[in-house]
């Protein structure tokens, strides 16, 4: 048998290789699991239902609006995919034991490229996937459609939509270390964070939603037609626009032009599919042995004397030092949070934007709220699960030698969690400020409180279930960040969005309408769901404290 | 079987290995010794081709193997020194895909294992996942591993680590009776003791500069009463400035 096939046999072999032995615990903690995936699927698809209803028959925005707003978010879903998979792709395909391993055996360099390619892409595509399978069923549910066309839609469209999204992240990675050997990593960092936010800014800028909706509403009321002309020409050549077209005709009983969408985005996605294979596999080896290069060059830089911290206590915080030096030693974390913080620019600047256009209408002033809201603890959510979810995986098999020093769990814990809280803390403070500012003060004060407290609550639930699923074996953040515990941790998380938007929906309503009613604020409708925050988030830090303990204290 | 002619491989400004040339003859049972930090394992790496050299040709059975001949690749067995195995795979599992990317059929691949069973004895654990394994069980899996396709050069990298005096005395006796067998084997070890018992030829690398490549009867030779025993000699030799 082919090398290729050997590899993808034994690699379906250990993606549904379940784990080993079956006690009490491991059956509590699967049934938990199998529970938290049911009702995030079944939570998505009514989302998805409702949220359709709600644009259509309560906001009577139109059939062609809907899915111009479906294919932005769609643009935002690809591009993270595609910077994602940058980043997954340097731990998995460049740094991973198992690259060596397999390139030390007889197996053509591009069949070990096409297989960790298709283990990069769908690794962490697991809950990614069931997302969009809840999404397409309540979105096909609303059409009344039959269920083939989730199927259909699933195979043929989105997942060549994020075939051709991987596929361009790996390029652009390959293309990174290349130009990294000749003008060093930073500077072909800088550069790439330019160009793409060059290219979002573009984007965001030709495809203004406010210049569409206007020009939508002009036909108003036969707004449920293609509106063609409305859309700048560059944006029908993307995989997003695609995608939504597609959706569109299939909405509109057009299932001809639906599918033609749907084929051409499946051809595009196995030509890029192949493309990628086929130039990468041709230079994967050669830039692979220029990795350890890079590494020795950053190596050198990052040794630095003023990590030494001469006058503090060392023994106090020498766990804490050699976490911050291993961190920026470690080229993709400090790349993650180099294209985090790049994003917090780029969204603090476009909430600058959407913050100038905030209606009077009290019911769409909620809406927006709420989608701004939202989308910062997404945010945070995304961030401790990269930074604080791994914090104790990470230790590693070198575990033993805190374990085994006279060295106290309390202070551990403050080591491990405190610092990585403060800075998520931190940022979603800023994110807050940046984005509440032109609200009332009220809301704006009450908006910076729960949000802070969200954070706390993640970063702590992060904690936890990070002390509750280790996995030393794994050396890569990334990894562990994709991990199925760290999914978990994600659906737990959105659970969380659901409960905020239950408890604070009816109070921010009110106060919109008061405000643009009354032109007063009541300032007591947000003390009661602060309370019930705080008192999860309190019960959450005592969680995380108790399963870190629990987790210490455990055989190792 | 396996020649490095004037190799050298560098990182940035660090020169990790300098002008290597040594040869390893069928049954040769080739011992690189080396301190720490020595260079030991890059030029492994450099061999197997998971490092690329700076300059100079490394030759296996006479090929260039800057080439990515990948037939190549079928005529070594590799050894590192952290092995890398599937954990959700049993060791049967991982002796059986490992066998397969040499091609070599299911049935032969069978019958080689069972072999395998009996000279390095792990019938007892090789159903079993290799997550549940000890490092010294790891170890003999890996060894079996590279033995699978029965290669003409085998390449280790501290062979020793994790076995226990039972395996490390299974694992000496085979790589001798591989080197009679005709077969090459290239040891990078710290360990004297191995090289003393087992090899035939001796290379010292200190700061990526061979230092001595002969017999292990010429190291012997240069004990003398300064250096009474191997490992004051291999001290004396490693620790000068010269």
């Amino acid at each position: 048998m082919n090398s290729f096939l050997q590899l993808l046999k034994y690699k379906t072999v250990l993606f549904f290789r379940l784990e080993t032995g079956i006690n009490i615990s491991r059956v509590i903690k699967d049934f938990g699991t199998f529970l938290v995936y049911a009702s995030f699927t079944f939570g998505t698809y009514v989302f998805t239902l409702k949220s359709i209803e709600y644009v259509l028959e309560t906001m009577k925005i139109g059939n062609f609006l809907l899915h111009e707003f479906l294919s932005i978010i769609f643009f935002v879903f690809f591009i993270a995919v595609n910077v994602g998979n940058i980043v997954v792709s340097y731990s998995t395909m460049f740094k991973s034991s198992e690259a060596q391993f397999l390139f030390s055996k007889p197996i053509p360099h591009r069949n070990i490229f096409a297989i960790k390619l298709l283990d990069n892409i769908f690794y962490s595509s697991g809950t990614l996937f069931l997302i969009m399978l809840a999404f397409f069923a309540g979105y096909t549910t609303y059409f009344n459609q039959s269920p083939e066309i989730i199927i259909f839609a699933l195979v043929f469209n989105f997942l060549p939509f994020v075939i051709i999204s991987a596929c361009l992240g790996v390029i652009i990675l390959m293309i990174i270390i290349y130009t990294s050997t000749k003008i060093g990593l930073q500077n072909v960092i800088i550069i790439s964070a330019l160009i793409y936010l060059s290219a979002i800014f573009l984007f965001f800028d030709q495809t203004s939603p406010r210049t569409i909706v206007q020009e939508v509403m002009k036909n108003y009321p036969h707004i449920d037609f293609y509106f063609l002309n409305a859309l700048p020409e560059f944006v029908r050549y993307l995989p997003n626009n695609w995608l939504a077209s597609s959706l569109y005709w299939n909405s509109v009983g057009n299932s001809g032009l639906s599918i033609s969408y749907s084929l051409f985005q499946f051809l595009i996605g196995v030509f890029t599919f192949l493309l990628t294979v086929l130039v990468g596999g041709k230079y994967y080896y050669s830039l692979w042995l220029m990795v350890p290069a890079i590494k020795k060059r950053r190596k050198k830089k990052l040794t630095s004397k003023n990590m030494t911290g001469k006058n503090i206590n060392i023994k106090s915080i020498s766990p804490l030092r050699k976490d911050i030096i291993l961190f920026f030693r470690e080229p993709s974390q400090v790349l993650h949070l180099f294209v985090f913080l790049i994003l917090i620019i780029f969204f603090s600047g476009s909430i600058e934007s959407v913050n100038s256009i905030i209606p009077k209408d009290f019911e769409l002033r909620t809406i927006i709220f709420f989608s701004v809201q939202l989308f910062i603890i997404l945010f945070i959510t995304t961030l401790s699960l990269r930074f604080i979810f791994p914090q104790i995986s990470l230790e590693g098999n070198n575990f033993w030698k805190i374990k085994t020093s006279p060295f106290q769990f309390k202070k551990l814990f403050l080591i491990k969690y405190f610092p990585m809280q403060l800075f998520i803390l931190t940022i979603a403070l800023m994110l807050s400020v940046f984005t509440n500012k032109s609200y009332e003060s009220y809301v704006f004060w009450s908006s910076t409180v729960i949000i802070g407290i969200s954070s706390i609550f993640i970063g702590s639930l992060n904690f936890m279930f990070g002390s509750v699923f280790t996995m030393y074996n794994e050396k890569s953040p990334i990894r562990i960040s994709s991990s199925k515990g760290a999914s978990l941790t994600f659906l737990i998380s959105t659970f969380y969005m659901i409960l905020l938007l239950i408890l604070l929906y009816e109070p921010t309503l009110i106060s919109f309408r008061e405000i643009q009613f009354e032109n007063s604020l009541t300032k007591n409708r947000f003390v009661i769901p602060i309370a019930i925050l705080l008192v999860i988030t309190i019960i959450s830090s005592l969680l995380a404290y108790y399963a870190f303990i629990k987790n210490m204290n455990k055989d190792y | 079987m396996l020649e490095l002619d004037d190799v050298s491989k560098s990182f940035g400004n660090f020169l990790a290995v300098k002008n290597i040339k040594l040869k390893v003859n069928k049954g040769d049972l080739y011992g690189f010794l080396g301190p720490n930090g020595a260079g030991k394992t890059t030029t492994i790496k450099m061999i197997t081709g998971l490092y690329k050299q700076s300059s100079g040709r490394i030759y296996i059975d006479g090929k260039d193997i800057s080439n990515n001949d990948l037939t190549l690749k079928s005529k070594f067995g590799y050894i590192p020194d952290q092995p890398f195995l599937y954990d959700k795979l049993t060791g049967i599992e991982y002796l059986m895909f490992t066998g397969s990317l040499y091609g070599i059929d299911s049935k032969t691949l069978k019958s080689k294992i069972d072999e395998l069973i009996d000279i390095l004895k792990f019938e007892d654990w090789i159903h079993k996942r290799t997550e549940e394994y000890s490092q010294g069980m790891k170890q003999r899996i890996t060894i079996a591993s590279a033995f699978i396709h029965d290669p003409d050069l085998i390449i280790i990298d501290e062979p020793m680590v994790g076995l226990d005096p039972q395996s490390a005395a299974i694992v000496k006796h085979i790589l001798v009776q591989k080197s009679q067998n005709g077969k090459a084997v290239f040891v990078s070890t710290h360990s004297l003791n191995v090289v003393e018992e087992i090899c035939n030829k001796v290379a010292i690398i200190k700061k990526g500069e061979l230092i001595f490549d002969d017999s292990l009867s010429a190291l012997q030779q240069q004990i003398n009463e300064h250096n009474p025993t191997l490992e004051k000699l291999f001290i004396e030799l490693t620790n000068s400035d010269e």
